[in-house]
């Protein structure tokens, strides 16, 4: 690994760390009427790094974010639901860039990738609280599209500012 | 915003629209069951959504269904903390009297957001 991309790395790992942190105060709201609903600042880090560094170096920091904030503020049980929500969004965020271009912008990666968090974690949550949480995973999909777009206006807003690789 | 971006939105929508209807869908015509449950066995079913009166066989308890709420109109025990305990009206909940043994609980799954509060970061 270079040492410009492990910079890199680390800057990002450190960006999507205060975004996760400093979210909570955007989406205080949001949170206290859906729980478990976040905005998703960080994905905005963790897509950019792969679109500009590759899938490997965004798996190394979207798992290091999780298990990072786990340490500052988490708990057992919110470890397990990120890592899950995180690995499977990573996966379909991976196959969500080799769309074309030219008709799917980030905006498209940003939604798709917060529908397959929410999916990843409602599997996790069938094993912790059994198959009656079935009946929050719709309201957590439908929450996950706007808060999508949100933040895929904001990657692409990235990709236009930072065009070089 | 380009044009495959609607198509994906449109395609997400779908898919939480069909989450939805597999979900709910179905747990529409679940009607719910108030059991009675004397020591360790059901000994009678009623519909929550039927008013009526019932005295619990061989114990002294009379519960009341009214307006799809269940509540321990009178009873006989020494403490009378199951008619303390009021009305319920959701699945999974119970009202129990400990010094006669006896539940009465609405069957059904427990609706979700008391658990959901736990998994909140």
């Amino acid at each position: 690994m270079k040492i410009k991309t492990l910079t890199l790395c680390g800057i990002l790992l450190s960006t999507a760390l205060i975004l996760s942190w400093a979210e909570r105060f955007f989406s205080v709201s949001l949170m206290r009427a859906f729980p478990g609903v976040k905005l998703g600042l960080a994905n905005i880090v963790v897509t950019v790094c792969m679109v500009y560094l590759g899938f490997w170096p965004a798996f190394i920091v979207g798992l290091l974010r999780v298990f990072i904030l786990f340490l500052i503020m988490g708990n057992a049980v919110s470890l397990a639901f990120s890592l899950t929500g995180c690995i499977v969004s990573l996966f379909v965020t991976y196959f969500a860039l080799k769309l074309p271009e030219k008709h799917f912008s980030l905006i498209s990666v940003s939604v798709l990738s917060s529908l397959a968090f929410n999916l990843g974690q409602g599997m996790v949550s069938i094993l912790f609280f059994g198959s009656s949480f079935l009946y929050y995973l719709p309201v957590l999909c439908t929450l996950s599209l706007p808060c999508g777009i949100v933040t895929g206006i904001a990657m692409n807003g990235i990709r236009k500012a930072w065009p070089s690789t | 915003m380009k044009k495959g971006d609607y198509i994906v939105m449109a395609f997400s929508i779908l898919l939480v629209g069909v989450l939805c209807f597999f979900l709910y869908g179905q747990k529409k015509n679940e009607a719910l069951y108030v059991e009675i449950i004397v020591g360790n066995e059901v000994v009678d079913s009623l519909p929550l959504n039927q008013d009526t009166v019932y005295s619990v066989n061989g114990v002294d308890l009379t519960v009341k269904i009214e307006d799809k709420q269940v509540c321990v109109m009178d009873t006989g025990c020494p403490d009378r903390l199951c008619k303390a305990a009021g009305r319920i009206s959701q699945a999974g909940r119970s009202i129990i009297c400990l010094p006669q043994k006896v539940i009465v609980r609405i069957n059904g799954t427990f609706p979700v957001d008391a658990v959901a509060g736990g998994m909140c970061p």
